[in-house]
């Protein structure tokens, strides 16, 4: 589903180039729950991005269901992960001013799917993750733990085939955030929904089946995580 | 997706209640503005445009020298009345030409009607019987073919004659004009009343009176009769096609009269002076006038007032936008990261532009209503919004105004907002993904600039205005009436006799008048320019002048009736001291005149202020 080759990002600063990321070459197959770990500023988030197509590598390949990402324009860079990728944030990122259920309409707006299809798929969603009664909230009257449901229920709604997190736990207390692991691997286990988290916590990685530790930009080790 | 970026736009607005106020209301008072001048263009591009026919009427105007502020030839709207006969005559391409009087004086005319007090009326103005075959008056009642054909009848428009009579059927009944002092009124028939036209008519009237003394020339070639000249032309005409066969026509016609009042063509028309005959489109007379600016020159500044006050909120609107965006980039940097194109954010904010510039035009719409009447009643027009007659192109005028505030306003806010880097906005840190400051800061100062200028200008004007409201003018002003007229004994008499008048007096310089007679005067040999000023008995004291020395011309001095002079301080100072008894000469040979010095006053600020006071009798 995912291959990297060779990638790299750095900033060049007076001539002196800051490296972010060293000869990442890495892939991922649909249906993996994969966790990036590492210490801060080992280049996790930056790598995410770029798999995210938020970013892009300064040198190196990266295939995205067999299309050549860095040689595609905007547009249909915008097109492949609006139909492809889900985000889910540390911050949740809800829009402050949309309802739950506008939250969650959003992505489907800009894939220009149908009123009445958008209407079914909201509704099933909110059943699903229990939360139907908080639709109409907006995102400051919900707890975080709620928020992040909300969030993942935006990621998922499109029916993506992969989701993007980034320390989905991070704001959240240990028993949101065990259920929101629960459910990410729910998913992947369920509906085979490939999932690619960064986290710091070691419980949080073994809720996955493979680990890849990044230090100083460069992947130090690949793990499978053992079947409990 | 609309309605929802139509919710966010709603939810903001009321979120930041303080900021929509300031953004809308400050849209809604350089709008307001605007749409003021607006109305105000449009009002006068729409003169003459009632009707498809005024496409093929002229202005017959002619080239002389008489009625003109300096004494030069100048085109002018008025002509000799042998000049209808002469293009019926000659120039086979008008069908009709008419002959209307010139509006002489300040225009009024006294009007009775039956037993009611008369009334002074505009507009009365008296044609030969074309008129209404080269003006295309809708006739409500009357034949517009023969309305005017007999002496004594009187056309109306509808909106003087429900204002006389109260009604409009006001066929066969008659009036009574009297056109100036010691006329004595002659009895009109009312044969026609006509629509009020959608726009406004350079040839403005509102009553067309018919005495028959506009169907004939005066009888000595030497004496002409000077009045407006219209001719409807078969077809519209290229102009200078047809003003060089005028040009000719013209001249002939000059040749001929000279010669029947033994003048020299050639002597007449030298040092510059030349003859000149031609036809001017009637639709654009109004922003070509004879003998003065067109309209658009004289409103320019308001033009440029306006379009800053318009562009002053624009930048202020798009100020507060950007400013206020670092709020919205969350959302940005969510919606990209959700697939929206840059083009789908840029129209979001767009409309959200939209939606706060129709705010304020509904509100200047509002404010329009409100300001309207004391606009017009400031420039004397008559200005109307929704009762005007071309609602729909003025409603389209407004439409294209609101997609070019929403631009103007909306398309750099948006543009900025659309450029937030997604990865940046989440992680936090916004304000190195902002840029443009230096185009914000740009905007602020010309705002500033623009609005300083504003304000100094209203103090200008202020100062300007408390100077003329508050100069002592030597005289005291808040008891004194001018009365533009002729002077009459006996006419003088009659207003003395009013309750409350202490002196009647006629000056040859009225206040705020250039009509100064300068004169040489010789003083103890010596010779000195002053502009004099001939007054009667009680002038001075009416004027309450303030004596410094001598005395003010006075009945209980028989001398003062003849060849007595005062002279103000200026003028005093001019001819050195001691100045009160003594005697100076002014005219020369046998109109030489020796003037006494009776006294000296205080300047009098009329128009200039080294003019010495005297009077003959």
């Amino acid at each position: 589903m995912i291959e990297l080759k060779n990638i790299e990002k750095y900033y060049a600063n007076k001539g002196v180039k800051s490296y972010i990321l060293r000869h990442v070459t890495t892939s991922i197959k649909a249906g993996e729950f994969v966790s990036i770990m590492g210490p801060s500023g080992a280049g996790k988030s930056t790598l995410l991005n770029i798999l995210g197509m938020l970013e892009e590598p300064t040198y190196g390949e990266y295939h995205f269901m067999g299309e050549d990402v860095t040689a595609l324009n905007e547009r249909k860079r915008i097109e492949l992960y609006r139909n492809h990728i889900g985000f889910v944030f540390q911050a949740y990122h809800l829009i402050d001013e949309m309802t739950v259920a506008e939250n969650i309409e959003a992505p489907l707006l800009y894939k220009k799917i149908s009123s009445g299809e958008r209407k079914s798929r909201i509704a099933d969603i909110l059943d699903r993750f229990n939360i139907v009664a908080k639709k109409d909230l907006f995102p400051n009257q919900l707890s975080g733990g709620q928020q992040q449901l909300v969030g993942i229920a935006r990621a998922l709604v499109a029916q993506p085939s992969i989701i993007l997190a980034d320390e989905p736990t991070g704001n959240l207390q240990s028993a949101q955030a065990e259920q929101i692991m629960d459910l990410f691997k729910k998913l992947n286990e369920e509906e085979k929904i490939t999932i690619l988290q960064v986290t710091h916590s070691e419980k949080n990685a073994q809720y996955g089946n493979r680990i890849l530790n990044i230090e100083d930009g460069v992947i130090k080790e690949d793990l499978a995580v053992a079947v409990r | 997706m609309f309605k929802i970026n139509f919710k966010i736009a709603l939810r903001n607005l009321l979120k930041n209640k303080v900021y929509a106020a300031i953004n809308i209301g400050g849209l809604a008072l350089g709008l307001t503005a605007f749409v003021l001048l607006l109305l105000f263009i449009n009002h006068e591009k729409n003169y003459d445009q009632w009707d498809t026919q005024l496409e093929k009427v002229y202005q017959i105007r002619e080239m002389h020298d008489f009625f003109t502020p300096d004494n030069k030839p100048h085109w002018q709207d008025i002509g000799d009345s042998r000049i209808a006969n002469l293009l019926t005559e000659k120039v086979p391409q008008f069908k009709h030409v008419t002959k209307i009087s010139n509006n002489w004086g300040n225009g009024y005319s006294s009007i009775k009607v039956a037993q009611n007090e008369p009334v002074l009326q505009k507009g009365f103005r008296d044609a030969d019987s074309s008129f209404f075959k080269v003006f295309p008056y809708q006739f409500i009642y009357g034949d517009e073919k023969t309305a005017i054909n007999k002496p004594h009848t009187v056309v109306l428009k509808q909106s003087i004659a429900k204002q006389l009579y109260g009604t409009d059927k006001v066929l066969g009944k008659t009036l009574k004009l009297v056109m100036w002092r010691n006329d004595p009124g002659e009895e009109y028939t009312v044969t026609g009343v006509v629509a009020d036209p959608a726009t406004a008519q350079s040839v403005a009237f509102n009553a067309i009176t018919h005495s028959g003394n506009r169907e004939k020339d005066p009888e000595n070639p030497g004496s002409s009769n000077y009045c407006q000249i219209y001719a409807l032309a078969n077809q519209a005409l290229d102009t200078a096609s047809l003003n060089q066969n005028l040009l000719k026509v013209y001249i002939d016609f000059k040749k001929a009269s000279f010669a029947q009042r033994k003048i020299n063509f050639a002597d007449y028309y030298k040092e510059g002076k030349k003859p000149g005959l031609m036809a001017f489109p009637m639709q654009q007379v109004h922003s070509n006038p004879a003998l003065s600016s067109g309209w658009f020159d004289k409103i320019k500044p308001i033009v440029a007032l306006s379009i800053f006050l318009l562009l002053v909120s624009v930048i202020n609107f798009v100020n507060l936008a950007t400013a206020q965006s670092v709020q919205r980039a969350k959302e940005v940097g969510v919606k990209k990261v959700l697939g929206a194109y840059k083009k789908q954010l840029v129209m979001q904010f767009l409309v959200e532009s939209a939606i706060q510039s129709l705010l304020a035009l509904f509100i200047c719409v509002a404010l329009v209503e409100v300001l309207l009447p004391a606009f017009s009643n400031h420039f004397e027009v008559e200005l109307s919004f929704w009762r005007s007659k071309q609602l729909f192109s003025l409603v389209v005028q407004l439409l294209g105004l609101f997609v070019l505030i929403t631009l103007l306003a909306g398309f750099y806010p948006a543009w900025v907002l659309s450029k937030y880097n997604p990865v940046k906005v989440l992680k936090g840190n916004y304000e190195s993904g902002f840029k443009g400051m230096a185009l914000r800061n740009g905007l602020v100062v010309l705002q500033f600039i623009i609005a300083v200028t504003f304000i100094i200008g209203i103090g200008v004007m202020q100062m300007q205005t408390s100077y003329i409201a508050h100069k002592d003018l030597g005289f005291d002003k808040s008891k004194l009436i001018n009365i533009a007229t002729n002077y009459d004994d006996n006419f003088a008499e009659r207003i003395k006799k009013i309750a409350g008048v202490q002196y009647v007096a006629t000056t040859t310089q009225v206040m705020g008048n250039a009509f100064n007679v300068p004169q040489k005067i010789t003083y103890k040999d010596q010779q000195f320019d002053i502009n004099t000023v001939t007054v009667s008995m009680d002038a001075l004291p009416a004027l309450g002048a303030q004596v410094v020395s001598g005395r003010i011309f006075s009945r209980e001095y028989k001398q003062d009736t003849v060849n007595t002079a005062v002279l103000n301080e200026t003028a005093a100072k001019l001819l050195g001291k001691n100045i009160v008894g003594q005697m100076y000469k002014s005219g020369e040979g046998e109109h030489q005149n020796a003037f006494q010095i009776v006294g000296v006053i205080k300047d009098l600020s009329l128009i200039h202020i080294s003019e010495p006071t005297r009077q003959y009798s």
